[in-house]
């Protein structure tokens, strides 16, 4: 069960190691083929010097961290907005990190207001943004596995 | 003041697309990114939970090819707007975000269609100079009728 949710609280990290096959993977997987993402000699030429991962893979991973502390609550019933800083590169490790910012109520639902932030391994911000999360029927969604 | 052919782009929908969910392109999807949560691939585990069965991860909106004119980023009314604006001699696209609303689970077997629109254009006077910022609304709805969820992206235009 999720500990309680207050603000102040530190929402556990995903880290995530970026390699170009797991570019292609997200490439495979979301049918986003621009080159600027596959295709090393093309992107070379570029002003980006070089493949970056597509910016809805980063966002996957937010998501990913959301959903570990919120669950049901995030996946219906979540708001997430954010600004892509700089893009993310095969041999980056990156680290989403979010905090609960605030606690507030909107018409007698409760919701949790969370800073959120991707940084590459220099510290460079990859995303930053504020997730907000409903509070209500906590842990009745979770399995029995 | 904005010219008439960038004016005229406000509340223009594109055209809309569809997509069946597929239980495999799910798993997929949730197997690129990573995530190892039971809920995008284990049938059992998943109707254990609330859900009652296996639901997509709320990345899968950025989703398949043939769903790309549905997305915020690859909509062929996102490309309308930045060509028409370009046009006009703002040819320079920057990023001002983007925002999604999650409304209700997207369940395995359930059928979505997407529409943009163009939400909004305005001018906006900054110290570089002037630029346009638009927002491109997509609207995500599932055979039932329900509203999944809504993407809000913001193009800076200078």
């Amino acid at each position: 069960m999720d500990a309680e949710i207050y603000p102040g609280k530190v929402l556990p990290p995903v880290v995530r190691h970026i390699s170009q096959v797991k570019i292609n993977l997200y490439a495979e997987a979301s049918g986003d083929f621009n080159p600027i993402h596959i295709d090393e000699s093309f992107a070379s030429q570029t002003p980006l010097g070089g493949t970056i991962a597509h910016g809805m893979l980063i966002l996957a991973y937010v998501s990913e961290m959301m959903t570990q502390v919120f669950d049901s609550n995030w996946l219906s019933g979540g708001k997430l907005s954010v600004r892509f800083k700089a893009p993310a590169r095969p041999g980056d490790t990156v680290t989403v990190r979010g905090k609960v910012n605030s606690l507030e109520e909107k018409n007698g639902v409760l919701y949790a207001t969370c800073g959120v932030e991707c940084c590459n391994e220099k510290g460079d911000t990859v995303i930053v943004g504020e997730a907000l999360a409903k509070l209500i029927s906590k842990g009745t969604t979770r399995g029995s596995k | 003041m904005l010219p008439q052919e960038i004016v005229q782009l406000i509340g223009k929908t594109g055209e809309i697309t569809v997509l069946e969910v597929e239980k495999g392109a799910i798993k997929k999807f949730a197997d690129a990114v990573g995530d190892a949560n039971p809920l995008y691939r284990d049938e059992e585990y998943a109707r254990s939970t609330g859900f009652g069965g296996i639901v997509a991860p709320p990345g899968f909106f950025g989703w398949p090819t043939k769903w790309k004119s549905a997305m915020p980023f690859f909509s062929e009314i996102r490309q309308e707007v930045v060509d028409t604006i370009a046009k006009a001699g703002y040819s320079r696209i920057l990023d001002g975000g983007i925002e999604y609303d999650f409304y209700h689970p997207v369940r395995a077997g359930d059928t979505l269609s997407a529409l943009s629109k163009v939400k909004d254009i305005r001018e906006r006077e900054a110290k570089a100079g002037k630029m346009i910022l638009s927002v491109i609304e997509t609207t995500y709805t599932n055979q039932n009728g329900d509203i999944v969820a809504k993407a809000h992206q913001t193009l800076i235009s200078r």
